[in-house]
């Protein structure tokens, strides 16, 4: 099967105001396939949020190349069929918001489109529905707590159609309950409208939800698997400044000190049935 | 009693179709020296509180009481309150305006009439407490930075300022898991070796549990539950009702018992929890 995300040795360095150069992008190679709901992790200057900008052809490669369903991000010409493919929502959801009226913000993506008016309608009403925002259609974004106005932002992503969504660190700005909204969006559009999922995020918790984590560390990819391959590596998580659940460190800890915890829990009520075994 | 808030309410907007009670007859008290972690769902008054403590709101009723500051509704000149509570903001680093690291930091005391060298010794120190290398960073645009050391040199601007309590709204949010863990430690030296008061206002319940002395929990704009944070987390069944959560380890111990298991109620930390697992699994270790 043909990837419909395809990264080849993609380089990319920015220049500072005193004219050095650093390397955001090191030779990253990865391939991600339809339907796959990535989470993609690392601290900060890693080179996530760089790679995830080259996703949707914000930034073009160095060197190196990316392909979007098939299409060159080098080429100017597929930029509006790339960013009409995969769409992008940004950590702050105050400055995603374009409209007074919510339904309006969601309108704006495909109104650029030249989208006739009844189609626009339509498809303002089915992303409001699948983010779960219908009730807000006709509300001022500002009166929305931080998880719906992140809502409305992909929303408005989902309204273009997109076969991929990028979420650069989506639920960073937001309080418990704003990122549990957001992450039950992510996850419904994921498993019941097939819509291929790179999450950025910090908090392992989400990475836990994942399919595949792809742990970014100095421009490359460090390590690439299921959850449970990655958390499995607590050390290597540890010394390159990351975090792990409590009960993933716990189990770690506990098969250290000589304990029999089978398979590798990464929730609680996995490790409730490895202790109760 | 260093701060001590009295049957206080805030009204905003009184009087309007948009008056809103953000906190009901809220009555504490925070020791000197204390470490006080406060949590609450979004829109719980956490931050309406807090904006009490420096002289920001006023009470609509009740008094607020800050080393023997009082301020009411009618309280005017409240400079000498903002010199005892330093409060920082959420993403303070989009507080930062001047041209200069040193600029930036110094700004507060320069307003405050000290002279050349004494705003040298608490630049300096304040960005010292911060982990910030002055000496190498002072001439650079605080833009320039990353975000992290950003936000260390807008704490850097508040602790320059010299306030006996300290008051951080959410001081993590947005950082990765690195500099998380640095603005804790240096939040938890300022505690350790300067005596300050800290209040800590967090969503992180796994960070909170790990730092503060004692917590107090709001909800719906009331003072809800206080006490140390093994007394908190005890309370699961509340917390959840309000919305909160609770470290995963205190998850796990509350899923334990729901099996039947005989496991403490009062567990928080993953320390904790490996003496608790120990016991329960046994011999099966070598330990």
């Amino acid at each position: 099967m043909e990837p419909i995300i395809r990264v080849r040795d993609l380089h990319y360095d920015y220049v500072n105001s005193e004219g050095e150069e650093t390397a955001a992008l090191d030779g990253v190679s990865i391939d991600i396939y339809k339907g796959e709901f990535v989470v993609i992790i690392g601290h900060n200057g890693s080179g996530k949020s760089t790679l995830a900008k080259h996703l949707n052809a914000l930034l073009k490669p160095k060197s190196g190349e990316v392909f979007i369903k098939g299409m060159d991000t080098r080429l100017d010409e597929n930029t509006w069929n790339i960013r009409q493919t995969a769409g992008m929502v940004f950590q702050n959801p105050d400055n995603q918001m374009v409209a007074t009226v919510v339904e309006e913000d969601v309108a704006f993506g495909p109104e650029n489109l030249g989208i006739p008016p009844a189609e626009i309608r339509s498809r303002v009403d089915e992303a409001l529905r699948s983010v779960n925002m219908t009730e807000f259609a006709k509300s001022a974004p500002h009166f929305l707590s931080g998880g719906q106005k992140q809502r409305v932002a992909i929303a408005g992503v989902i309204a273009m159609k997109p076969e991929i969504i990028i979420l650069d660190e989506p639920t960073a700005m937001l309080d418990p309950s704003g990122r549990r909204e957001v992450m039950e969006t992510i996850r419904h559009l994921n498993k019941d409208e097939g819509i291929t999922i790179v999450h950025i995020t910090h908090y392992m918790d989400e990475a836990v939800e994942a399919d595949r984590v792809v742990v970014m560390e100095k421009g490359r990819i460090a390590a690439d698997g299921t959850p449970r391959e990655i958390f499995s590596k607590v050390d290597t998580l540890r010394s390159i400044g990351l975090d792990v659940p409590q009960v993933v460190e716990l189990a770690h800890r506990l098969r250290e000190e000589g304990f029999d915890i089978k398979g590798e829990p990464l929730n609680i009520e996995e490790m409730v049935e490895a202790i109760c075994r | 009693m260093p701060i001590k808030m009295e049957n206080v309410t805030h009204i905003y907007m009184p009087g309007t179709p948009f008056m809103s009670r953000a906190i009901a007859d809220v009555s504490l008290e925070i020791s000197d020296g204390e470490f006080v972690g406060l949590i609450g769902h979004t829109g719980s008054g956490k931050s309406t509180l807090i904006q009490h403590l420096n002289g920001l709101l006023k009470p609509t009723e009740g008094v607020v009481y800050v080393n023997g500051i009082r301020v009411d509704k009618d309280s005017k000149n409240l400079k000498a309150l903002r010199r005892e509570v330093g409060l920082v903001f959420q993403y303070p680093e989009h507080q930062l305006f001047e041209e200069t690291v040193y600029l930036d930091i110094a700004f507060g005391p320069k307003n405050l009439g000290l002279t050349e060298d004494e705003i040298d010794r608490r630049v300096t120190e304040a960005a010292e407490l911060v982990g910030i290398d002055i000496n190498e960073l002072k001439d650079r645009s605080p833009f320039e930075l990353s975000g992290g050391q950003r936000r260390r040199v807008a704490i850097a601007g508040v602790l320059a300022m010299e306030p006996r309590i300290l008051v951080l709204d959410e001081p993590t949010a947005g950082l990765d898991p690195r500099g998380r863990d640095e603005i804790f430690r240096q939040i938890k030296d300022l505690h350790a070796k300067k005596g300050m008061t800290i209040i800590l206002v967090s969503h992180s319940m796994e960070d909170v549990a790990r730092l503060v002395d004692r917590i107090i929990v709001m909800n719906k704009g009331r003072v809800e539950l206080t006490g140390t944070p093994a007394e908190v987390f005890s309370h699961a069944d509340r917390l959840l009702e309000m919305g909160l959560g609770m470290p995963q380890v205190t998850g796990l111990m509350r899923a334990l018992r729901d099996k039947g298991m005989d496991v403490p109620v009062d567990i928080y930390t993953v320390q904790q929890s490996m003496d608790v697992l120990r016991k329960l699994l046994g011999g099966s270790g070598n330990a």
